[in-house]
């Protein structure tokens, strides 16, 4: 279901870096990082192969720039609610006060997201860390054709 | 955007003439049969209603169907967006059709389509796209609605129904 929603942790940098909020770290539980802006380009592994964090819980976020030029359309759309199914995490990306559940095709597609503009991928659960990377990768993914999943 | 501002009043179809009787949903190829004969009688519709030229049809019903193949439009709930982009259109262009039996059409929950809305849009335009989708989708969540859709029998009740749809963005 889309909701108005806005993003509790994080805050913009200058240098159109986004810091989170990262889990407990040592002896600091809420320990702040900077992350870039967008997604990996890399291959990805698939979520079977790849390993667990230590259980990791999150919430975690990034922001990712959708560098399809034809938005998050349908079958972009369709890839990346597949992919999220297969985590067992919570998954949301957030379009400005929308937020929308990334297992969801219904709720992608209900948040318009253009050419070229940034969302806040967040990922919380079991597998969230391990999650956020794989689906950063799929959501900055420049076109379809490129998804590995 | 409201569905009324893209999709062709005189395009729509409250029956379609296909049937999926006798077709098995988990046959790739017979699925994909079916598919192509909505594809071209929903965009035969556009055509009459003065939207494509005729040398045109062949080209986008396989365009529609090349994107299909990709990966099914069937988003599950009974509801089917088959599209695609095509030089033949210089806006946004959109229709809408009934199948009142269900027809298989690879659907997400592998349910029969009973409400299909095919959309062809220009090349360069993907805003108008990704509203309409949306369009289509907040509209189609309300399963009140679709039930009173799928109850229209006629042209103008689905429009008159359609027009009173809540606008989006």
């Amino acid at each position: 279901m889309i909701r108005p929603q806005e993003p509790e942790a994080g805050r913009w940098g200058s240098d159109h870096t986004m810091t989170v909020l990262l889990p407990a770290q040592g002896d600091n539980p809420r320990a702040e990082r900077a992350m870039n802006v967008g997604g990996s380009s890399k291959q990805a592994e698939t979520p079977e192969d790849l390993p667990n964090r230590e259980g990791s819980h999150g919430p975690f976020r990034r922001v990712v720039r959708i560098t399809n030029p034809l938005g998050l359309h349908h079958r972009a759309a369709d890839y990346f609610s597949r992919a999220a199914r297969r985590f067992s995490c919570r998954v949301t990306v957030h379009n400005g006060m929308l937020a929308a559940d990334g297992k969801n095709i219904w709720d992608l597609l209900g948040l318009v997201v253009m050419p070229d503009q940034e969302v806040i991928l967040e990922t919380e659960g079991p597998d969230a860390a391990v999650a956020l990377e794989h689906l950063a990768a799929i959501l900055g993914a420049p076109n379809g054709e490129d998804y590995t999943i | 955007m409201r569905l009324t501002s893209f999709l062709v009043r005189e395009a729509i179809i409250p029956e379609l003439s296909v049937r999926g009787n006798g077709i098995d949903p988990k046959n790739p190829q017979q699925v994909l049969e079916v598919k192509t004969r909505v594809i071209r009688e929903m965009a035969q519709a556009l055509h009459a209603a003065g939207y494509f030229r005729a040398d045109e049809l062949d080209d986008i019903v396989k365009a529609v169907i090349r994107r299909e193949q990709l990966g099914t439009t069937g988003i599950g709930q009974g509801i089917a967006i088959p599209h695609s982009r095509h030089s033949s259109v210089h806006e946004l262009v959109g229709t809408l059709a009934l199948a009142p039996e269900g027809l298989p059409f690879d659907s997400l929950d592998n349910e029969p389509v009973y409400v299909i809305f095919l959309l062809v849009s220009p090349q360069e335009r993907p805003g108008d796209h990704l509203r309409a989708l949306e369009a289509i989708v907040r509209t189609m969540r309300d399963a009140d609605f679709v039930k009173r859709l799928r109850a229209c029998k006629s042209r103008e009740e689905i429009w008159n129904l359609l027009e009173s749809a809540a606008p989006g963005w």
